[in-house]
């Protein structure tokens, strides 16, 4: 019996019993969208979480300071710094030719007196109680390379990378202007007065600023500097030129260097700590949560433990019904059985026809599954991402993962194989007069 | 109607088609062994009809199956066509039963799921003739056994004495050295029981196969030219 033939004969044979194929289907269905809806949501959770954190996200950053390395404490997750050192382009481009290091991200941080609008909207509940003018920094890095460094949007957006106008602020503004974090949109749109101060005489300490106008877009959580405002580099490097060129600025804070901090991004978890080393080694002061870190592997392991086994259940119970659903047809057919081999087939054939239907049940089966896991997967991504954008961060994107959506057909169909393996070889190894005689 | 032969089994009428000497047989039963056949022995010549009679349990139809390869042998010898039953293994003998017998059985044994055109091909699927070859072969038995007008249907659409009809055309599709028949009319009115009698007891003579049918009906018995009559798995004189 050629393939064909078992192929015309085993289609035939499931679209008799059409009840019984659509349960196995169903079942083979089953396991196939729970095992298609985990991938894909895993795999969307691996890039929107673990890959960043694994795989060299900002969870694997390092903070490199404008300080030499402290003598003591360099295993310390935040050593205090040692003597100022500045971070000129040299540095950064010595740093970014390190092995294992992923990216680097200058940080920019310069002083600024923030105005905040006189009044602000209803809608942010404030109760302020700070004085009209703040006197603090502005944290400037390249936003177009937002997804390397430690950066959450809570509402709103982050300014257009080349924006002079545009300002996010940072939840320690919320604070001084008397907004919760849970009214964080009510001070997106307003507007500040910003001041870049300039120190013209310090004997008596006498500054002027030069003042600007620029819109709050949003409102972030980071973690680069300390400051009330995170804006695009090219504002605060124009600030800190107009700062820098008054006199004795130390003395309001600002050290000058070219970079006040870098933002490195190892090639995952596991080199974070060689790559302190190394950059210690390069003379700056680094800090880095290894600790959290640590238990973030942890957790990550954890997960992927729990899908796998999630996972495995799934296959676990799609194996068994496509099992049973042919030891059924088995005994369902075992006349059938009998007259096939009266009639001339041999065991091959007979096992070659039950293993055709098996993989025809998988495939069809494997096939509806996965375009439901899809469908599941899409309706759990709905509601993340409605979590998400109420928490103000970057929502969980599902294609069409079109390879894994095959593997997980072929995989059903490979699963169905091996599972109608047992049953095909004990048709085929019925004998021929039981199998007759047996009805 | 005349059933067309193949040409894959050629014999001549003198010679002696089935062989059974002191052939044995019994089952395994949680009470121990349950004797069917005893010392069991006779000789079929190449086309003719043999009727194997007896009351139920008296062993017919376990002795159409050794003879049919559908059981081995345990005790004794089974020539058929020159091959001894008992010396195949399992793919000799699979391909014992679709190159030298045909198998009718008293509930016809036919596919739900395949037409009456597809039924009689199936036999010649695993002997992996081309499918256009089985197709005409199948056409031309089930239009010699006045099936022309049937061969598309199911066998659920069919009446008893057709779908023995089909089951006939199957057996003879392989142009079988044996054709085999376990109370063909069994299930049939006498309007079927006759046509289907006609069909099978003209095969020796168009075809040139040799005919077994084991019937407990005397009146099917008295169309064989010869009979063997079974009681307690022994053969007595008729």
């Amino acid at each position: 019996m050629t393939w064909r033939d078992a192929i015309a004969l085993a289609r035939r044979s499931v679209g008799r019993r059409g009840g019984r194929a659509a349960l196995t289907v169903l079942a083979v269905a089953l396991g196939a969208a729970l095992l298609s809806s985990l991938l894909i949501a895993g795999d969307a959770a691996r890039q929107r979480v673990l890959d960043q954190v694994s795989a060299g996200g900002p969870l694997a950053g390092i903070k490199v300071e404008a300080a030499a390395p402290s003598a003591v404490a360099l295993d310390s997750d935040n050593p205090p710094p040692g003597p100022p050192r500045e971070i000129d382009d040299a540095a950064l481009d010595r740093i970014s030719k390190l092995r294992d290091v992923a990216s680097v991200v200058p940080v920019l941080a310069t002083p600024m007196l923030v105005v905040p609008p006189v009044s602000l909207p209803a809608a942010a509940h404030s109760t302020r109680t700070d004085p009209d003018m703040m006197f603090s920094s502005a944290v400037g890095v390249d936003l177009a390379r937002a997804g390397d460094v430690p950066v959450s949007v809570i509402a709103g957006r982050l300014p257009v990378p080349t924006s002079r106008t545009e300002v996010t602020v940072t939840l320690d503004y919320l604070r001084r202007v008397g907004v919760s974090k849970a009214d964080a949109g009510g001070v997106v749109g307003t507007e500040l007065r910003l001041g870049a101060p300039r120190i013209e005489d310090a004997r008596v300490r006498r500054f002027r600023a030069r003042w600007s106008r620029a819109q709050i877009v949003g409102v972030v959580s980071q973690e680069l500097g300390d400051g009330l405002l995170l804006v695009p580099f090219e504002t605060a490097r124009s600030a800190r030129t107009w700062s820098l060129s008054g006199a004795a600025m130390d003395s309001l804070g600002s050290r000058p260097s070219q970079y006040s901090a870098l933002f490195v991004v190892a090639r995952g978890l596991q080199r974070v700590t060689d790559v302190r080393a190394e950059i210690n080694q390069v003379g700056y002061s680094t800090s880095a949560p290894e600790t959290l870190i640590t238990q973030v592997q942890r957790y990550v392991h954890v997960v992927e433990l729990v899908l796998a086994g999630i996972g495995v259940i799934g296959l676990s119970i799609a194996a068994l019904g496509i099992s049973n659903a042919m030891l059924a047809a088995i005994r369902e057919r075992r006349r059938e059985i009998g007259v096939l081999k009266a009639v001339g087939a041999a065991d091959r054939d007979v096992r070659r026809v039950f293993l055709v239907e098996a993989g025809t049940l998988g495939f069809v089966g494997g096939l509806a599954g996965a375009m439901t896991g899809l469908l599941i997967a899409r309706l759990l991504a709905g509601v993340v991402n409605r979590y998400l954008t109420k928490e103000g961060l970057e929502s969980v994107h599902l294609g069409v993962p079109v390879a894994l959506l095959a593997i997980v057909v072929a995989g059903a169909t490979l699963l169905a194989l091996g599972a109608g393996t047992l049953p095909a070889i004990r048709a085929a190894r019925m004998p021929a007069r039981q199998a007759i005689g047996d009805e | 109607m005349a059933i067309p032969a193949h040409g894959m089994n050629e014999t001549s009428p003198t010679d002696v088609a089935v062989s059974v000497r002191a052939l044995g047989f019994h089952y395994d039963t949680p009470s121990g062994l349950l004797p069917v056949l005893e010392d069991v022995t006779f000789e079929v010549d190449a086309g003719t009809t043999v009727a194997i009679t007896g009351a139920s349990g008296s062993g017919k139809t376990t002795l159409l199956s050794v003879i049919g390869g559908l059981d081995a042998p345990p005790v004794g010898d089974v020539v058929v066509a020159g091959r001894d039953l008992a010396r195949l293994d399992r793919s000799e003998i699979a391909r014992y039963r679709r190159e030298v017998v045909g198998f009718v059985f008293q509930d016809f044994g036919l596919l739900g799921q395949l037409t009456a055109l597809e039924n009689v091909e199936l036999a010649l699927t695993f002997a992996r003739v081309p499918r256009r070859r089985r197709r005409a072969r199948a056409r031309e038995l089930l239009v010699a056994a006045g099936l022309g007008d049937r061969l598309g249907h199911r066998p659920r659409a069919l009446s008893g004495g057709e779908k023995q009809r089909v089951a006939i055309a199957r057996a003879l599709a392989n142009d079988p050295l044996l054709v085999l028949a376990d109370e063909p009319t069994g299930n049939l009115d006498a309007g079927s029981t006759a046509v289907v009698l006609d069909l099978l007891m003209r095969v020796p003579a168009e075809h040139g196969s040799t005919v077994i049918v084991v019937t407990h009906d005397d009146t099917v018995a008295g169309f064989a030219h010869h009979r063997l009559h079974l009681v307690h798995g022994r053969i007595e004189p008729a």
